[in-house]
């Protein structure tokens, strides 16, 4: 079965529930940064306002491009060469990005439960399952997306609701115990693995439809897709980071690498609902999947883009093996896991910010050009 | 070692043969891309397990700031 990156049209719902489940698959992240976990949620709110410049450069570039997929606004925008090194880029950026995310899993699940498992297995189920997912296009991947997002959000809520009884206000005292640069700090580390990291989703939901078709409408669901996707998915991130903070505190928080799941573990309701914990683990895979497949369709789209390939589909399975194994040497141990959150944010800022603006400058100027013709 | 040794050889000697003829008509073909990829995972794979002791993406970051 071809999918074709220009006909694989996604509903405005369908966008919203990938955009969500996107940003959440960031949670277990931030606990990586070395300092400032008690203001993780000031940090996130500062993350998404660090992240507003690229959300409205890739907006506008959407708006001026209505339905059109990321490499297909850079050759449009800059030309075939240059539109091919920024394809190879943001190839290269959505490998990276992807490999991540096959890397975390596999740390989740070598820290949680199989620690004598080779990486090289759990990095390939999952590569398959990925392969899998997106095998019959964007548009079905985003039908599965739909119908996963109001059960996670319904979870993440139960969830809050069962720990009522493990929160200590005193973990939460004081607000803004660190300093301001601090917490900017870890605001932008949080914005380059979450918010930041919509100009890739971007490569995926731009192809938002409209009923009838309409360019105009289109316009506008992709205006809703955005605001709306970021204002839910900041309120449950912040809403999981006070949790944590409140269930575990500040000091534990330091010594864990997944702290929503130990969080999740210490509920025990009348000795009758307890070891919910597999429930986060269900939450924390399904996202990493979203992730995951978000980053590989992004990968493999940018791939058969620049080499002209008919069929992209068929390199989904090569290309999730490749980052499997590259995933390999991100990090080698677990103990690891903070440098490499330290390097994407260095990597990231070159992507979200100065790349799209480049993209957008050279949209703006030959719209120009055509509407002086 | 010998039989890591023999695969990477005869993955090594795919991609020279995939790509050749790709560079030298210049026709694209999906099968060779599928074959490219897949050699070099797998060689890159047996780098990366061997005893070379290829830094990580990570460590090099490390050194690099400290």
């Amino acid at each position: 079965m071809n999918f074709d990156v220009q006909n694989e049209k996604i509903t405005p719902l369908s966008a919203v529930g990938i955009y969500i489940l996107f940003m959440l698959s960031s949670v277990q992240v931030f606990n990586l940064f070395e300092s400032g976990r008690s203001d993780l949620w000031v940090s996130v709110i500062a993350s998404v306002l660090l992240s507003v410049p690229t959300l409205l450069i890739c907006l506008r570039l959407c708006l001026l491009y209505p339905g059109e997929d990321l490499f297909s606004v850079f050759y449009k925008s800059c030309g075939n060469a240059v539109g091919a090194v920024f394809t190879a880029l943001y190839s290269v950026y959505a490998v990276f990005v992807t490999a991540m995310a096959f890397r975390f899993i596999s740390e989740f699940v070598r820290t949680v439960s199989f620690p004598e498992t080779p990486q090289i297995i759990i990095l390939s189920v999952f590569g398959y399952l990925c392969c899998r997912a997106l095998k019959y296009g964007r548009s079905v991947f985003s039908k599965f997306c739909l119908c996963l997002f109001p059960l996670i959000i319904f979870v993440i809520v139960i969830i809050a609701l069962f720990s009522f009884d493990l929160y200590d206000v005193s973990n939460f005292r004081p607000v803004l115990l660190h300093d301001i640069p601090q917490i900017l700090n870890v605001g932008w580390g949080i914005n380059s693995y979450s918010f930041g990291e919509t100009v890739l989703l971007f490569g995926f939901i731009s192809s938002v439809s409209s009923k009838n078709g309409s360019k105009g409408i289109a316009k506008k669901n992709m205006i809703r897709t955005v605001v709306w996707g970021t204002v839910i998915s900041s309120v449950l991130i912040m809403g999981i980071m006070i949790s944590n903070v409140l269930i575990l505190g500040e000091e534990t928080m330091k010594r864990l690498y997944f702290p929503y799941y130990i969080a999740v573990s210490l509920i025990d309701i009348d000795d009758f609902i307890t070891h919910i914990e597999v429930i986060a683990v269900i939450i924390f895979i399904f996202t990493l999947l979203v992730r995951a497949g978000v980053g590989l369709s992004v990968a493999t789209a940018g791939v058969s883009k620049i080499f002209k390939l008919p069929k992209a589909e068929k390199l989904l399975f090569p290309i999730a093996f490749f980052i499997a194994v590259i995933s390999l040497r991100l990090y080698l141990n677990a103990h690891q896991m903070s440098l490499i959150t330290e390097f994407n944010k260095y990597i990231s800022l070159v992507f979200q910010l100065p790349v799209p603006l480049t993209m957008l400058i050279c949209a703006e100027v030959k719209k120009r050009k055509l509407k002086k013709k | 070692m010998d039989e890591k040794l023999i695969v990477v050889s005869i993955c090594l000697a795919m991609v020279f043969f995939e790509l050749a003829p790709m560079f030298r008509s210049g026709e694209k073909r999906l099968t060779s891309f599928y074959t490219v990829l897949l050699s070099l995972s797998v060689v890159l794979f047996f780098l990366f397990d061997s005893d070379l002791k290829i830094p990580s993406l990570s460590e090099i970051f490390g050194k690099l700031i400290h």
